[in-house]
Parts: structure tokens; sequence; C-alpha cells
């Protein structure tokens, strides 16, 4: 369909990915000159310490950042699209904070388990939640009801993983970090084999576009044109917990970036899911990428934890964003 | 040629479709038409599949529907539902581009032959000035006009709406009866819930009167459109007359306080 590609803004996202990505690269506890950064990724060089920084720990980090934040951004936007609802997002609606739930459990109270069990933990959390808060918004489509559940969900499961994290001091340090929203936790390693999880979850996000788009003019308009409705959900949930699941065993719950993702994207290339899939994910990689920038400066040279600062840069923005549409 | 035998629904306790067979011709215009609450939108809605009934079939071209798939069935019937969304940021030209969607699949995207169908669907619900305006910005009747054109490029020998001309002011609901009419005439089957009764007799070639969930009558309009029936149907005193110009039946409702105290006085 003709919907019209913007080109310039398209070419700005990726412009934005490259500089926000090099940015990324040259700022931390040691600032490396942008120079140094080109040199390392094209000409390596592994005498050279600034060097193997880069390519060893800055790197790695940079890859989690984007891919959780493509990540995040799909899952939002899907579960926008499927919900009806432009305030669905995986940490309003309760879907992080299962996953991070499970999580907890899963490595304090069960006997014997490592970080390696993380993503399983997460996948089952963020299922269970999703089907949770599912169950509590009721047959009738209805967006008050379902973000009211999704926010109930999200109080439910904080509120249970606090307790366990009182009654265990030990584990409360040890998960701190990676509660709050984390990219050094998972030692700044992208696990190989989460891999499928993901391009599994973003290939659910493809085949559905057609579905997801059609779903726009209306759930009885889409099923008279031959929308599997139900096929269209499944796919939807499946995804999404895949998509967030990966996320939070990447980096710990972040909030925000399934939320604001898809509202900016929506503001730059139109409303058309087979553009928003695309551009979700990398302006939602590139949010993340500012926001670590962001976290590993702020207050150098400790840095915070990232997942903190989508929340502090991105409600500004997200509100100028509405009050400019408003206009 | 669509056929229900035995339609039989229950939401809840209420018996909303009640033992109902009838036949639509094809190349007809059928206007359903009853009181509120009488299950027409219901029976609309399983005569497009959208609602399964607990007992009872459909048949298209003779085949029971739910041996159709979803993208056979949706080529077969298109269906204008009563309430529509106007979601934010769609361009009608995208809203008609829609109607393709059971015509594409994933390896197939947009051919000649999506484009000449919505070029159609545009041209015939003239919709040509609007193409780029979003959705949001539109009037009711002009709203109402595109999402018949997305209906149109769906491009179905047969075609259900449900109220189509509510909303719509007395020149914008002739204007869509009209082009309903030009649809039957190029051979598409035209299934449509009428709220006013003259439209449906002077525009429609079948009526079906709907009462209580069941099929009260059912023929041409000089065969059904009677007091008798409107009495039974609508509640309502009525009387017909002939429209002189066309030779329609028209409904004239009475009032029933002026028909006591006027009785005696005049022979009606």
């Amino acid at each position: 369909m003709t919907a019209g590609w913007r080109w310039p803004v398209w070419l700005s996202i990726l412009v934005g990915i490259g500089l926000a990505s090099t940015l990324h690269l040259a700022v931390g506890a040691k600032s490396i000159p942008w120079s140094d950064v080109w040199q390392a990724l094209l000409a390596y060089d592994p005498s050279n310490s600034d060097h193997s920084v880069i390519r060893g720990s800055r790197l790695p980090r940079l890859w989690v950042a984007m891919v959780v934040g493509a990540c995040l951004g799909l899952a939002g936007t899907v579960m926008q699209a499927v919900g009806d609802n432009p305030l669905a997002d995986p940490g309003i609606l309760g879907i992080n904070s299962g996953a991070a739930l499970f999580v907890v459990i899963g490595l304090l109270v069960l006997p014997g388990n490592d970080m390696s069990m993380i993503p399983l933990f997460a996948f089952s959390g963020a299922l269970v939640a999703a089907i949770g808060v599912m169950l509590l918004a009721g047959r009738t489509p209805n967006p008050v009801r379902l973000t009211l559940s999704g926010a109930m969900m999200a109080a439910l499961f904080g509120a249970i993983t606090a307790i366990l994290l009182l009654l265990d001091q030990q584990g409360l340090d040890s998960l701190r970090r990676w509660l709050t929203g984390s990219l050094g936790i998972s030692g700044a390693n992208l696990p190989a084999w989460l891999w499928p999880y993901i391009v599994a979850g973003m290939l659910l996000c493809l085949v559905n576009v057609r579905a997801l788009n059609a779903y726009r003019l209306g759930a009885q308009v889409a099923s008279s044109m031959g929308v599997n409705l139900l096929r269209m959900r499944l796919l939807s949930l499946v995804a999404v917990v895949l998509l967030s699941g990966c996320a939070v065993a990447l980096a710990g719950p972040i909030g925000f970036v399934g939320l604001v993702v898809p509202h900016a994207a929506r503001l730059l290339v139109g409303h058309d899911l087979r553009q928003l899939l695309l551009a979700t994910p990398l302006l939602g990689g590139l949010l993340l990428v500012l926001a670590d920038v962001v976290a590993r400066t702020l207050v150098s040279p400790y840095g915070v934890n990232t997942g903190i600062v989508p929340a502090l840069i991105g409600g500004p923005v997200f509100v100028a964003l509405v009050l400019r549409k408003l206009k | 040629m669509l056929k229900a035998m035995g339609l039989q629904l229950q939401f809840d306790e209420l018996k909303v479709l009640d033992d109902i067979s009838l036949t639509i011709p094809e190349g007809c215009f059928t206007a359903l038409i009853g009181a509120n609450g009488c299950g027409k939108t219901t029976l609309l809605n399983v005569l497009a599949r959208m609602l399964r009934p607990a007992s009872g079939d459909v048949l298209l071209q003779g085949k029971p529907h739910v041996q159709f798939s979803r993208r056979d069935l949706a080529r077969q019937i298109a269906l204008l539902p009563q309430r529509t969304a106007s979601p934010a940021g769609i361009t009608v030209r995208e809203l008609v581009m829609q109607g393709r969607y059971p015509w594409q699949s994933w390896w197939q995207q947009w051919s000649d032959a999506d484009q000449q169908a919505v070029d159609r669907a545009v041209a015939l619900a003239d919709v040509g000035m609007l193409l780029d305006r979003t959705l949001t910005s539109l009037s009711g009747g002009q709203l109402q006009r595109c999402w018949i054109a997305m209906t149109l490029a769906q491009e179905t020998p047969v075609i259900l709406l449900d109220e189509p001309t509510t909303f719509l002011d007395i020149a914008h609901q002739i204007a869509l009866l009209e082009l309903l009419a030009e649809l039957r005439d190029q051979g598409r089957t035209v299934v449509a819930v009428l709220h006013d009764l003259n439209q449906a007799a002077r525009y429609a070639d079948q009526l079906v009167m709907l009462r209580q969930g069941k099929v009260h009558a059912q023929g041409t309009p000089a065969e059904v459109f009677t007091p008798a029936n409107l009495k039974a149907v609508f509640d309502l005193d009525a009387h017909i007359l002939i429209d002189p110009h066309s030779g329609d039946p028209l409904c004239v409702p009475a009032s029933p306080a002026r028909l006591r105290a006027l009785d005696g006085q005049v022979a009606l």
C-alpha cells in the first residue's frame, strides 16, 4: 500500500542511531576520542587498551542496549495495536513485573538455579502475567479495564517481589541492580542462545502485520474481511511474551520504552503497522542507547541504572509530543 | 444465492433468532425491516458468519458457509457493520485499500487488480476528492460513503449492510440507496437493514419483516407492505398509499388519538 515512506525521517533515525552508538562507545568512566572509537571498530589493535575497552566491554553493552530497546519497542507496539489501547506497554500491563517476579522466585526461592535460567523464568513470568491480565480484563474489549487490570497485576507482582527480597537481604543485594533495569547485569554479553527467541518474537510480529493493520478498523470489520482474530491475538501474545521476556532476562524490568516508542514512531512515520513494526525496534534501540549514555555519564563515575533513565528523559519528551499533538 | 435454514440463536435466555428460514435471491436488493431488537442485526451477522447459530445453517451457492475458509468467505460476502470506528491517523485511501485484504497475501502484495478495484470503488462511492483526508476529519455522511467504498473494494458478489443510512441526511440517504440499487443492477446481491419503511419499500426488491426473532412476512413490497403486517410488526396504525409518481406503496402512520376522534365522522 502506498501510505508513503517518509525517507528523510527514516534517514534521520538511522543517522541518529549511528551517532548515538558512536557516542555510547566513546563516553564512560574513561572518555575515548571518536577517532579511536572508529579505529577500534575498523582496525582493531588488541594491544591498545582503549580498543580492548571498546571491543571487550562497551560494544557488547551497546548491543544489549539496542536489542533490549528493540524488543521493548516492538512489544509495546504490538500490545497497543492488539489491545487497541494507547496505554499498553509491557511495564504498565504488568508483563515485565511478572517476568521479574518469576526470575526472583527462580533464583532466590527455588534451589540450584543460576543466572543462565533467567530467560526461562522470565518467559514463564511474562506469560503468567499476560494471561492473568487478560482474564482480569474480561471478554469484552474495554481499554480502561485492561489498563487497570495491568496496573493491578504490576503492583501485585511488584509487592510480592519486594516481600521476597526483604526476606532475603543477600538476594536483594545481588539482584537490586537488575531489578531497576541494568544493562550491565548480563555480564554485558548477549547470550547466543537468546537470539532464537528474539528472532522468533520479531518474526511473529511480522507474520501478524497484515492482520494488525486490518484490526485498526475494529474487530468486526477485520473479522468480516477474513482476519482470524484468535490467531492474531495468540501470535501477538506469544510475540509479546518472547520479546518482553528476553528484554527482562537481559536487563531487568525496564519500563516506559514500550509505551513511549510506539507513540513517537506514530508521530514520525504514521499509523501503518508495516512501517511501525520497522520503526519501533529502531527507535527503541536508539532510546535505550541514549538512556545508557546518560546513565553512565550522569553521575560519573558511578553510573545509575539504565532503567531509571527512560522514565527520566522519556517522560518529558512524551508529554511534549502529546502537547504538540493536542494543539 | 444466500439461504438461511432453521436458524436458532439465543443470548442467555432470550431467543434472538427463532427458527428463521429465508432465501435471498441472487442479484436482488433485500431489505430487512422490523422493530428495534427483533433480531435484524443478529441475522445479518449470522449471514456473514460473524456469529455462529446454535442450530441451522446458512448456504452460500448451495454450500454450507461453515465450509468456506475465512478468506474465501470474505471474497464472497462483505459486511458493513452499523457502528464503525474512525481510528486516528488513517486516510480514506488507506481505508479503501484495506478492503482488498482478502485478496492479498504476504507474498502477493498490492497488484494491478487491487488498484483497479479500489479505483472502481472510489468512483462508485464518489469519494475521489476525499482520498487524502483522515477519517477523523470527515462528516458523518462522508465517512459513511468512505466505509461503503471500502466494502465495495472487497468486490464481493454479496454485500450486507447494517443500517447504512443512519446518521445521513435525507439527500445522502437517497444517494446511498441509489448506489445500492445501482450495485444490484450490476448483478450484486444486496442485503440491508433499513429503518425507513418507505425507502425500503421503494428500493428493495424483497422485504423481510422480522418480529421477535421470526420471519413475520417475506415478499415483494406490494405483498408485504400491508396495514395488518405493519400493525403486527411495529404495533403501528398506518395507511398504505400508492405513490402517484412511482407506483410504490407508501406508509403513512396514523395518530391513534386523532383516529379515535375522527372515528365515525370520516370514512377512511
